[in-house]
C-alpha cells in the first residue's frame, strides 16, 4: 500500500553520523513470500523511535538485515555510514536485543554476559555494571534456563548495554513484562534517549509505545507507511469524538446535525458526535432543550490511529467472532 | 456448545493416542528419508559383504546367512537414530508440553510411541531383511558358495535361514525400542545417540580384546549387540555361548530395561 | 526537534583482536557444566579401558620380528603360526574410540547449541566476521580435546603398562619416540576428529544428524574391523578411506606382524601419518564447506 499522504516524510536528520541507522530501499524475499518491499527510513540519535506494524510486516526481518544477520536482495542498511560487518567491536556501536530466549539454559546468566563482554574486549567489571543497571543483581548467578520471561527481557537489555553503545535496537522489549516492568522499561528507554542515544524499539502494541516513543516508523507489508512524530500521527487521525448518552435520540441527532456535526448512533441510547467539542455539544443541546444523561470526550489514541492506518496492511486477521462487528 | 463427555474407555484413549503419534511421525519428512536410508544402507552393505567373500573349496568357515545379513549391523545405527529422534525432537522443540497437555497419561504416550516405532520397524525391517537375503541368494553362488562346496542357495524354506531372517527383523525392532527407552531417559538427542551407539560398539570391542576366555564368553553373552546377533548364526550353532533365541532374549531384556528407566524418568520428572 | 548532543560510548577503543574472539569462545565452552563433564568422561573412559585391557593380557612370549627383505605376504602367513597376540600399547589405547564418542557429542553440542535457540544470532551480532567465529570455535575445541587426549592416552599407557608389569605380563617394548608418537598422535587424532565434528555441525545444524555422521565415519569402521577379527576386504577399504584411518597413528611399529592382524594388536592398512592425513583432509574439506555455508546462509 502507498505511503499515506497525511504523513509527509520528514527530512533525514543530520545528527552525529556514528549514531544513526540508515535503511534505504531494502528488499528481501523468502521463496515466494515478499518480506521487505523497499523499506526506507532512518533512526537519528536523541529520541526513541518506535518501529510499529502488524505481525508479519517485516520488522524483525529489517532488524536482522541491519545487523548483518540476513542478506537483503537489494538496498542498503548502514550504521553511521558503515555496514554492520565493518564495525570494530560492533556491540560498542549497536546494542541489540532480538530474541530473549536466545540463551543456553545450563549456563548462568552472568556467564552469558561474560562471554559477550569478552568478545568485545571488555571484562567482568563491565558485566557487573550493566547487571546493576537493569536490576538483576540478585538473580544473575542463576541458570539462564530458570529465568522467567521478565528476567530474560532484563538480561537481554543488559546484554545490549554491555558495550555502552550510542544506538540501541530492541525487538519487542515489552513482551512479557509485568506492569511494574513496563513502567521501568519506559522510563529507562526515555533516559537512554535523553543521554543522546538512538533508541530503536519495535512493537506491535500501541499502548506501550504511546508514552515511550517520540517518533514513529509505521510499516506494513514490507514497506514504510508513515514516518512521523507521535503527536502528528495522533493529530492526523480522525479519532477525537464526543460520546453522548440520551433517551431523546432523534431529537439530539437533528439538533447536532444542524450544528454541523457528524452524528452516528452506536446503540439505542448512545450517539457518537464528530466535529463538535463537548462544550459546544452541551450548549447546542441545552439551547434546544434536549435532555441528555452523559457527555464524554474521547481522545484519539495511538492505537486507534494505528488501526485506522494499517487496516489494509494487516496480514493475519482472525475471522470475526459470531455476534461481533467486523471493521 | 457441549463438550463430549469425559472418561474414554482405555482402549479408545490408547488408540487415539496411537493415531496422534502416527500422524506426528508420518508428517515429518525426515522419517521417510531415514527409513529409506535404513533399507538402502542395509541392503547395500549386505550385498557388498556378499560380493567380497569367496569360498575356494569345501569347508570354508563362512556362514552364508550371517554374511548376507551383515548390513543389519550398519542399518541398526539409523534405526537407533529414528527411535531417538521420535522422542528427543519433542524435547528440543518444546512440543512435549503440548503432547502431555493433550495426553496427560504419560505412560500411554510412551506405550504409543513404542508400539508405533516397533510396528514401523517390523514392517520396514521385514522388507529390508527379505531384500538382503534375496541379494545373498543371488550373489553368493557366483562367489564360490555353490552346492559343490557344500552351500545350497539361501532359501527361506530352510529352517535356520528363516530363523536368522525373522530374528533379524525382531532384532531391529528391539534395537529401536532400546533406543526409545534411552532417549526417554536422557532427552537430549546427541547424548542419547552417543549412549546408544556407544552401547552398540563398546561391548563388542571390549569382548574381542579380552583374551581371558571366560571373560570373553561372559561379555559376549551380556552385550546387547553381541548376544542379539547370535540370532543370525546358522553354522556351528552349538558352539555359541548362548542359543540364538537366548541371545535375542538378552537384547530384549536390555530393551525392556531401557524402556523401564525411560518410563520412570518420564513419569517422575517435570516435562 | 531539538538537536541533542549524540552519545559517545565509554567502552575503550581497542583494535579488533582475534584473541578476544578466542577468549569469548573459551568462556562459552568452560561455562557449560555438561560440556566440561563430557570431556572429563572422555578422559576417564580412555584410561578406564586401558586399565581393563591390561588386566586381560596374555602370558609373555618372545617377540617375533620379520627379517628385513621378507615380503609382507610371506611374513603374514608365517605369522599365522605364531603364538597368540601380545600386548602392545595399541591395546591399552583401545578406549580411544569410546572416548571419541563422548568427544563427538561435546563437539556437536558446542556448535549445534547455538542453532537450537537462535544464539547464533547473538554470536554473529557480537562478531560479524563469520569465518573467524568458526576458526575460533575450532581452535578452542581442538585445544581442549588435545589436552584431554594427552591426559587420557598418557594416563592409559602409563597406568596400564604399570598394571601389566605388576601382573608379570610383558609388553611389546617400543622406543620412546614411537611411544611419544602414539600418545601425541592419539591426542591429535581426537582433536582433529573434534574439529571435524564441529564443522559437520555447522553444515548440518542438527545435533542428532551430526553425532551420527561423526560416529559412523570416525568410530564405526574401526569397531567393525576389530569385531570382525581383522582388516579384510571392506573393512580394509574403510580404514583407508574414512576419517577412521587416523587410528593408524596408534600402531607401534609396522614390521611386527602378529597372529591377529587387527587394530587391536596394532595393525593398520595405512602408515601412521598417512592415516592421520586422511582425517585431516576430510576435516579441511568439512571446514571449507562449513565456512562457505555460514557466510551464505541467513543467521
Amino acid at each position: 500500500m502507498n505511503r499515506d499522504s497525511r504523513y509527509p516524510a520528514l527530512p533525514r536528520t543530520s545528527g552525529s553520523p556514528e549514531a544513526t541507522i540508515e535503511v534505504d530501499g531494502l528488499r528481501k524475499r523468502f521463496g515466494p513470500t515478499v518480506a521487505l518491499d523497499g523499506m526506507t527510513f532512518s533512526v537519528p540519535p536523541g529520541q526513541v523511535t518506535g518501529f510499529v506494524g502488524p505481525n508479519g510486516a517485516g520488522k524483525s526481518t529489517t532488524m536482522r538485515v541491519i545487523l548483518g544477520l540476513g542478506a537483503a536482495d537489494d538496498g542498503t542498511a548502514v550504521i553511521g555510514g558503515q555496514p554492520y560487518r565493518n564495525l570494530q567491536h560492533p556491540l560498542t556501536h549497536v546494542g541489540s536485543l532480538l530474541d530473549t530466549s536466545a540463551l543456553q539454559p545450563s549456563r548462568t546468566a552472568r556467564n552469558h554476559l561474560l562471554w559477550l563482554a569478552h568478545s568485545q574486549g571488555l571484562g567482568s567489571r563491565r558485566v557487573d555494571e550493566v547487571v546493576e543497571q537493569v536490576g538483576l543483581k540478585a538473580a544473575i548467578r542463576r541458570r539462564a534456563g530458570g529465568f522467567s520471561l521478565g528476567m530474560r527481557q532484563r538480561l537481554g537489555i543488559a546484554a545490549a548495554l554491555l558495550g555502552d553503545p550510542p544506538i540501541l535496537m530492541l525487538d519487542e522489549p515489552f513482551n512479557g513484562m509485568d506492569p511494574e516492568g513496563i513502567v521501568w522499561m519506559r522510563g529507562f528507554l526515555r533516559a537512554l534517549a535523553a543521554e543522546g542515544r538512538a533508541v530503536f524499539v519495535s512493537s506491535h502494541l500501541m499502548s506501550e509505545l504511546q508514552d515511550t516513543a517520540d517518533h514513529l516508523v509505521v510499516v506494513g507489508r514490507g514497506k514504510v507507511i508513515a514516518d512521523t512524530s507521535v503527536t502528528d500521527f495522533i493529530a492526523a487521525a480522525s479519532g477525537d469524538h464526543v460520546e453522548l448518552r440520551t433517551a431523546k435520540r432523534a431529537g439530539a441527532m437533528k439538533v447536532l446535525a444542524d450544528a454541523g456535526a457528524e452524528v452516528i448512533a452506536t446503540a439505542p441510547d448512545v450517539l457518537l458526535v464528530k466535529g463538535l467539542s463537548a462544550d459546544r455539544t452541551v450548549a447546542a443541546l441545552t439551547a434546544k432543550h434536549v435532555a441528555f444523561a452523559e457527555v464524554t470526550t474521547h481522545r484519539a489514541t495511538l492505537e486507534e490511529a494505528y488501526m485506522e492506518l494499517t487496516r489494509d496492511a494487516v496480514e493475519y486477521r482472525a475471522a470475526a467472532a459470531a455476534g461481533g462487528t467486523a471493521r | 456448545m457441549s463438550l463430549p463427555a469425559a472418561g474414554l474407555s482405555r482402549a479408545r484413549y490408547g488408540s487415539q493416542t496411537l493415531h496422534a503419534e502416527w500422524t506426528k511421525l508420518r508428517t515429518l519428512a525426515s522419517t521417510g528419508w531415514l527409513l529409506f536410508a535404513v533399507a538402502v544402507l542395509t541392503i547395500a552393505v549386505s550385498a557388498a559383504a556378499d560380493a567380497s567373500a569367496t569360498c575356494q573349496s569345501r569347508g570354508c568357515q563362512t556362514d552364508p546367512a550371517k554374511l548376507s545379513l551383515t548390513g543389519v549391523q550398519v542399518g541398526q545405527a539409523i534405526v537407533a537414530i529414528v527411535a531417538v529422534l521420535a522422542v528427543s525432537n519433542e524435547y528440543s522443540s518444546g512440543m512435549i508440553q503440548v503432547t502431555l497437555a493433550a495426553v496427560p497419561r504419560r505412560l500411554t504416550v510412551l506405550a504409543a510411541k513404542a508400539a508405533l516405532i516397533g510396528g514401523l520397524f517390523l514392517a520396514a525391517g521385514a522388507v529390508t531383511v527379505l531384500a538382503s537375503v534375496l541379494a545373498g541368494r543371488l550373489i553368493l553362488p557366483g562367489h564360490g558358495f555353490t552346492p559343490a562346496h557344500g552351500y545350497q542357495p539361501l532359501s527361506l524354506g530352510d529352517g535356520p535361514v528363516l530363523r536368522a531372517a525373522c530374528g533379524s527383523v525382531l532384532y531391529l525392532v528391539l534395537i529401536a525400542l532400546l533406543s526409545l527407552g534411552v532417549a526417554s531417559a536422557v532427552r537430549e538427542s546427541a547424548v542419547a545417540i552417543g549412549l546408544v551407539l556407544g552401547l552398540m560398539y563398546v561391548l563388542p570391542v571390549v569382548a574381542s580384546v579380552v583374551s581371558n576366555q571366560q571373560w570373553h564368553r561372559h561379555l559376549e553373552q551380556i552385550g546387547p549387540i553381541t548376544a542379539g546377533l547370535y540370532i543370525q548364526d546358522t553354522v556351528d550353532v552349538p558352539s555359541l555361548p548362548l542359543t540364538p533365541w537366548q541371545g535375542l532374549g538378552v537384547l530384549a531384556l536390555w530393551a525392556a530395561g531401557a524402556l523401564t528407566v525411560g518410563a520412570l524418568v518420564l513419569r517422575l520428572r517435570d516435562a | 526537534m531539538t538537536t541533542v548532543r549524540p552519545y559517545r560510548s565509554s567502552a575503550p577503543a581497542k583494535r579488533n583482536d582475534f584473541a578476544q574472539l578466542l577468549h569469548a569462545e573459551w568462556t562459552k565452552f568452560r561455562t557449560v557444566p555438561g560440556w566440561v563433564t563430557g570431556m572429563i568422561v572422555a578422559v576417564l573412559v580412555i584410561v578406564g579401558f586401558g586399565l581393563f585391557a591390561s588386566g586381560g593380557g596374555v602370558k609373555a612370549s618372545s617377540t617375533k620380528a620379520c627379517p628385513p627383505g621378507m615380503s609382507s605376504a610371506d611374513c603374514r602367513s608365517a605369522a599365522v603360526s605364531l603364538a597368540p597376540p601380545e600386548n602392545t600399547i595399541a591395546l591399552y589405547l583401545i578406549g580411544t574410540f569410546a572416548g571419541l564418542i563422548a568427544v563427538a557429542v561435546v563437539a556437536t553440542m558446542f556448535m549445534s547449541a547455538e542453532y537450537r535457540r537462535g544464539l547464533i544470532r547473538t554470536t554473529f551480532a557480537a562478531s560479524p566476521v563469520r569465518g573467524r567465529v568458526l576458526a575460533a570455535k575450532a581452535i578452542v575445541i581442538g585445544a581442549v580435546t588435545f589436552v584431554a587426549g594427552l591426559v587420557g592416552a598418557g594416563g592409559a599407557v602409563i597406568f596400564a603398562t604399570d598394571l601389566a608389569h605388576q601382573r608379570g605380563l610383558s609388553v611389546l617394548s617400543v622406543r620412546w619416540p614411537t611411544e611419544l608418537r602414539i600418545i601425541a598422535g592419539t591426542a591429535a587424532l581426537i582433536a582433529v576428529a573434534a574439529v571435524f565434528t564441529l564443522a559437520i555441525a555447522a553444515i548440518v545444524r542438527r545435533s542428532g544428524a551430526t553425532v551420527t555422521i561423526a560416529i559412523v565415519t570416525i568410530v564405526f569402521p574401526y569397531v567393525l574391523s576389530i569385531s570382525n577379527g581383522g582388516a579384510t576386504g571392506i573393512t580394509d577399504f574403510l580404514l583407508r578411506v574414512t576419517p577412521a584411518a587416523a587410528f593408524a597413528v596408534q600402531q607401534p611399529t609396522p614390521q611386527y606382524y602378529l597372529a591377529v592382524t587387527s587394530p587391536a594388536t596394532g595393525f593398520f592398512p595405512l602408515a601412521p601419518w598417512a592415516g592421520f592425513a586422511v582425517l585431516c583432509g576430510w576435516t579441511v574439506l568439512a571446514l571449507v564447506l562449513a565456512a562457505y555455508l555460514l557466510r551464505r546462509r541467513d543467521a
